[in-house]
C-alpha cells in the first residue's frame, strides 16, 4: 500500500476528507479489494489501538500531587492576604450600594441646611456661636491651659 | 470535549490562592494526561514522576496561562513535552527492561475473553512502546486521545503534513507489530518522508 493511500483510508476513518475526496475514495474502494482489505487491517489496528484508552494513575495521584506542590509553591496556597483580598472584592459591590445609599440619604435630608459636601459627609452643622453655646470647648481652661505653659 | 466554563472558573480561584480549586482541576484532567503520559511512557514510576511534574508546571503558569487554549490542550502540551524528554534520557541511561516483559507471549496467553482481551491490550501497548517518540507520539494523540489532525499539529507545533505522515509511519509499524491480531497480512512497501 502506498504512503498516501494509508493517509487517505486514516483520515476516511476519523472522518476527516471532504466531501469530494469521499466520493472519489469510495470509487476507488468499489474497484480496488486491496484498498478495501487495507482499509479493513487500519480499521483493525486503529480499534485495537483504541481499545487501550483510559490508562490511569495509581489511586491517590492527586493527593501525591497536592504534597509534590509544597517545595514548588511561590506563594502559601490561600494565604492570609489572599484571603482577604477574595473577600474584599466579593464584598465591594454591597459596601458601595450602601455607602451610596447613605450618600442619598444625607444629601436629600441635610442639603437645606447646609452645604452639599457637609450633607454629604453626614456632618453637623457647626458654627462658632453654636459652638461655644454648646460647650465645645473650655475657653477657661484652654487659656489657663496656655499661660501656664507659657508664663515663667 | 471539556466545560471550559467550570475550567475557567476553577483556574480563576486558583489564581487567587484557593488550594482545593486546584486540587479539582487535577481531578477533573488526571485521566487525560495519564493517557497521555502512560501512551507515552508506558506504566511505572516514570509516568507518575512526569504525570506530577504536569500539574506542578500548571500550577507555576498559572499566572501566565489565560486560556488562549483549552486547559486540556494546554496540559497534553506539557505532558508531550515531558514525556518526550523523559524518553530522550530514558533512552541515555540504561537500557528498558520492560519491553521483554510485555512482549507478546504464546506461554502467557490465556483462555476465556476477558483475558485474551487484556492479553491483547497488552500487546498493542508493547507494540505502541517500540514505536520511536515522534510516531508514537502522533500515534497517541491521534489514536488514543481523538485529536484531529489540525489540533495535534497544534500541540506538537509540527505542520499537518507530518502528522498525518508520521500517523501513517507508526500505524504501517503498528500493522506489522501486531499482524496476528487483524485479519490480514500486511503489505511490505512503502516510502516514508
Amino acid at each position: 500500500m502506498k504512503r498516501d493511500d494509508r493517509i487517505l483510508l486514516l483520515q476516511a476513518l476519523d472522518d476527516e476528507l471532504s466531501a469530494a475526496e469521499r466520493e472519489l475514495l469510495a470509487a476507488r474502494l468499489a474497484a480496488e479489494p486491496e484498498l478495501r482489505r487495507a482499509r479493513d487491517r487500519l480499521a483493525g489496528i486503529r480499534a485495537a489501538v483504541r481499545n487501550t484508552r483510559r490508562p490511569r494513575f495509581e489511586p491517590g495521584f492527586t493527593d501525591r500531587v497536592m504534597a509534590g506542590l509544597a517545595p514548588a509553591v511561590r506563594r502559601p496556597l490561600r494565604s492570609a492576604s489572599n484571603a482577604l483580598a477574595f473577600q474584599f472584592r466579593r464584598l465591594a459591590p454591597a459596601a458601595l450600594a450602601l455607602i451610596a445609599a447613605l450618600l442619598a440619604y444625607n444629601l436629600s435630608a441635610e442639603l437645606v441646611r447646609q452645604s452639599a459636601l457637609e450633607a454629604a459627609l453626614g456632618l453637623q452643622p457647626v458654627t462658632v456661636e453654636t459652638a461655644y453655646e454648646t460647650g465645645a470647648y473650655d475657653v477657661a481652661g484652654l487659656d489657663a491651659l496656655t499661660l501656664d505653659g507659657v508664663a515663667p | 470535549m471539556e466545560d471550559g466554563s467550570a475550567d475557567r472558573e476553577l483556574l480563576e480561584r486558583a489564581r487567587e490562592g484557593d488550594a482545593r480549586a486546584f486540587r479539582a482541576l487535577v481531578e477533573r484532567h488526571e485521566s487525560a494526561v495519564a493517557a497521555i503520559v502512560i501512551g507515552m511512557l508506558g506504566p511505572g514510576p516514570d509516568a507518575e514522576d512526569v504525570g506530577q511534574e504536569t500539574f506542578v508546571r500548571l500550577y507555576r503558569s498559572l499566572d501566565r496561562f489565560r486560556g488562549d487554549a483549552a486547559l486540556r490542550t494546554y496540559l497534553t502540551r506539557i505532558a508531550i513535552n515531558l514525556s518526550l524528554n523523559a524518553r530522550k534520557r530514558r533512552k541515555r541511561g540504561v537500557e528498558r527492561f520492560d519491553s521483554l516483559d510485555t512482549a507478546p507471549s504464546e506461554a502467557t496467553r490465556v483462555e476465556g475473553p476477558d483475558l485474551e482481551r487484556l492479553e491483547a491490550r497488552r500487546v498493542v501497548r508493547a507494540a505502541l512502546d517500540r514505536l520511536d517518540a515522534r510516531h508514537r507520539a502522533v500515534v497517541v494523540l491521534r489514536m488514543i486521545e481523538g485529536y484531529s489532525t489540525r489540533e495535534t499539529a497544534g500541540i506538537l507545533q509540527i505542520p499537518e503534513g507530518t502528522v498525518l505522515s508520521r500517523l501513517s509511519r507508526g500505524m504501517q509499524k503498528l500493522e506489522v507489530e501486531l499482524a496476528s491480531y487483524v485479519a490480514d497480512e500486511p503489505t511490505v512497501e512503502d516510502d516514508e518522508a
